[in-house]
């Protein structure tokens, strides 16, 4: 029995070891850099005297990104009202740049609708982006604000979900994206003044954090797809399995 | 053997009985609302559930969804199902670690003790945990019975116990310690002489075996929900590498470790969990106080007795399977889960409880001769027994009742907001409440955060600063600037802490004129 114990303990040293003593923390895995950029720099340029360096010292990270995917242009200008000192002309630049930002996430997950994780991870930024613009839309227009919220949701409905064991899942719907994304854009677009939404290049490349992803995610929402009843059937054979080593111990004893 | 039978179907029913008789269906906080959200639309990414998942937890709850569509009433119900339902495994397993009375007295406790009653009611996976806990733990014990005759039973129950723990984990993570308990077991089976070596090793990986292929099945579930192995790896090293630390801080880490251990230990096992005295709160206390005193006393007893006598302290085989049950879970409880909820312990409350009955069995037959044998130790027992029970219940019923007829601060708060806060020109920094109130009223904004900055960089969005500036009383005190003095009162709302240790007292705040001019 002492070597039992022995066993035992050194077993339970050995569990415990890898274990990292930290409680769970939780946290928001779709922030959208550039939205966080707007925001230090509205905060900067809204304070009791606009602080123009601060705003600048938050834009400049964000600079390399803007021009590999919407071209030199905007954030030149950007800089340029930055230098004028033009608090109002660099506000409505970045309000039309997080206009395009949700166009292009919008348009990456048109591009490759079916890649249902990486498109999550997009509409959540394309969403995170839309937060930065919404205490200005709102506080104009609170119904607009409440109907592009309302169109976001509709958004992310609409690339289905795959569920969980087979439970709960909703197919996509590229039509209901598709609408949802008009009004959105078209909604931003009349809003903020844009031109045109076609500024910038779209590369394949794009995806979240502009980084190229995995692409060969699981694309199944669809209760026919075998690989959703994988797991259920592995816990199925497993009390099976269970089961008739029982019987055939007893019908043997 | 049939009354055995008849007991314990009664004692389960009443104990499931009471469980939905006194259901509490709401949100009071933020992780009831990723449960509910789970069961609409599973979504890892998007906290509903948070990581890690809980995914047998959610299959579960989905079968209480279909039958009664209301999220918080179905997840209730499978807590007071689950949490009914543990005095089975738990009656079965005392009565073969000792006497049947203290089986008894043990499995009514766990029926109407103050954590396992709340636990059983709130919608949170700790009832479906500990009830897995429970059958897993049986499992154990007989995988580590000596006689040679049970052979076939001990190899069956060695495998089904890796199911369970497979399931287990699936329901929670955190009760991980507990599969020390399986290693205990698969070193006694490889010691033990009357199986064949080879036979012990094969019975061994078979149990490996199926507890690992019931985590591969939920964990390649969770990776078809989030789209595929790669997402799913991505999103839990972000959580685990601690990317998004500004959770923390729900407990006052500066507490010194023996201020910690009383509070675990006289606050969370003791008050929370057994309903003994804790500060400000006596009254039927003093019964279970007095009960499980005894009972430790008759432990005490026991032991040193036994130390004197030279005697083996206990039947060793008894004693490493108390010892592997909570001491790991123990001490990871301690320092590794959140002391403040005392949810965490509720896979403890079953051996504690078994250790205290039998404690107090023991006392009852020690107390000196002319005691027992004008009373007899057995009618003691019974007096003892009744009045633990007793005062038992009058602590567990005013909670449960509480939980059932009130809701829960934090949601009475969220339904004042919408009803009575203006959804326009307006905006409300919180903590953990935030998920609750956006749950309630998505109209309106509300920001969950602790640094100053970030709150001045929220108000500086607007072109105009919002008229109306909120806060609660989370926020005031967990924010790393003092700014009490820039709020007025508008509403408190309370419940029994012993039913919402965090969020006990919400207080909605305004702010007072010249907050903004001072703030820019």
């Amino acid at each position: 029995m002492k070597a039992t114990i022995a066993i035992a303990m050194l077993l339970v040293c050995c569990l415990l070891a890898p274990i990292s003593v930290q409680a769970y923390s939780y946290g928001d895995p779709n922030e959208e850099p550039l939205a966080e950029a707007y925001k230090k720099m509205a905060a900067e340029l809204n304070g009791a005297s606009p602080n123009f360096a601060g705003a600048k010292g938050a834009f400049d990270p964000m600079k390399q990104e803007l021009d590999m995917h919407m071209g030199p242009e905007p954030a030149q200008t950007v800089l340029t009202h930055l230098e004028e000192k033009d608090k109002q002309a660099v506000l409505s630049d970045m309000h039309k740049i997080l206009v395009l930002n949700i166009a292009r996430r919008m348009a990456s997950i048109a591009a490759d609708f079916e890649n249902y994780s990486q498109n999550k991870t997009l509409i959540a930024k394309a969403n995170a982006t839309y937060e930065a613009l919404s205490p200005t839309v709102k506080q104009t227009d609170a119904a607009l604000d409440e109907k592009i919220r309302k169109e976001f949701n509709n958004a992310l409905t609409s690339l289905g979900n795959p569920g969980l064991f087979g439970v709960g899942i909703k197919e996509a719907d590229k039509d209901l994206f598709e609408s949802s994304r008009g009004t959105i854009l078209n909604s931003l677009q009349d809003r903020f003044k844009l031109a045109s939404l076609e500024v910038g290049h779209f590369t394949d490349s794009d995806s979240p954090g502009g980084q190229a992803e995995q692409r060969d995610g699981n694309r199944t929402t669809d209760l026919s797809d075998p690989r959703n009843w994988i797991p259920l059937v592995i816990i199925v054979l497993a009390l099976v399995g269970v089961v008739a080593y029982t019987m055939r111990k007893r019908k043997r004893a | 053997m049939k009354r055995r039978r008849v007991e314990l179907a009664a004692l389960a029913l009443f104990a499931v009985a009471i469980r939905l008789l006194y259901m509490s269906p709401y949100p009071a906080g933020w992780d009831d609302i990723d449960f509910a959200l789970a069961l609409d639309r599973f979504d890892l990414s998007a906290m509903q559930p948070h990581f890690p998942g809980y995914p047998v937890y959610i299959l579960a709850a989905h079968l209480f969804y279909y039958a009664v569509g209301e999220p918080f009433t179905a997840l209730s119900m499978l807590s007071a199902v689950a949490g009914g339902l543990t005095v089975v495994p738990l009656w079965l397993l005392f009565r073969q670690l000792g006497s049947i009375s203290a089986a008894r007295l043990a499995s009514i406790l766990y029926a109407l003790a103050p954590l396992p009653v709340v636990t059983g009611i709130q919608p949170t996976s700790d009832a479906l945990g500990t009830l897995l806990a429970g059958i897993f733990a049986l499992l154990i014990w007989r995988s580590m019975q000596p006689e040679p005759e049970a052979v076939r039973n001990r190899t069956v129950s060695f495998i089904l116990a890796g199911v369970v723990l497979g399931l287990l984990l699936g329901v929670r993570v955190s009760y991980v310690p507990l599969s020390v308990l399986w290693a205990g077991a698969a070193a006694v089976v490889i010691c033990d002489r009357e199986i064949p070596r080879r036979q012990a090793l094969r019975n061994v990986l078979l149990s490996a075996a199926a507890a690992a292929l019931v985590c591969a099945a939920w964990a390649g579930a969770l990776a078809v929900s989030e789209g595929g192995v790669a997402p799913l790896m991505k999103l839990a090293f972000a959580f685990t590498e601690g990317h998004f630390t500004d959770w923390g801080g729900t407990y006052s880490a500066d507490t010194s470790f023996t201020g910690r251990a009383r509070y675990f230990l006289l606050r969370q096992i003791g008050g929370a969990g057994l309903g003994t005295l804790w500060a400000g709160y006596a009254g039927w206390r003093w019964l279970s106080t007095i009960a499980a005193a005894i009972g430790v006393i008759g432990l005490l007893s026991v032991v040193v007795t036994r130390v004197v006598r030279k005697q083996s302290v206990s039947n060793s085989r008894r004693t490493l399977f108390l010892l592997l049950w909570i001491l790991p879970y123990l001490l990871w409880a301690f320092f590794a889960q959140n002391v403040d909820k005392p949810r965490h312990i509720l896979p403890l409350i079953p051996p504690l409880l078994w250790l205290l009955a039998t404690g107090l069995e023991h006392f009852c037959t020690f107390l000196p001769r002319s005691v027992s044998r004008r009373i007899g130790s057995k009618a003691l027992f019974v007096c003892f027994s009744l009045l633990w029970l007793v005062g038992t219940a009058a602590v567990t019923y005013p909670l449960a009742r509480e939980a059932h007829n009130k809701k829960p601060p934090v949601l009475e708060l969220a339904e004042y907001v919408k009803e009575s806060v203006p959804k326009d020109d307006s905006i409300m920094f919180t903590w953990e409440e935030q998920r609750v109130i956006s749950y309630i009223s998505p109209e309106h904004q509300v920001r969950r955060l602790r640094h100053w900055s970030d709150m001045r960089m929220e108000l500086l969005q607007y072109p105009v600063p919002p008229r109306h500036i909120f806060a609660t009383n989370a926020f005031i005190q967990g924010i790393d600037r003092s700014a009490g003095s820039w709020f007025n009162e508008v509403i408190a709302f309370e419940g029994s802490p012993w039913l919402y240790p965090t969020y006990h007292r919400v207080v909605l705040y305004e702010q007072k004129p010249g907050f903004i001019e001072g703030l820019r």
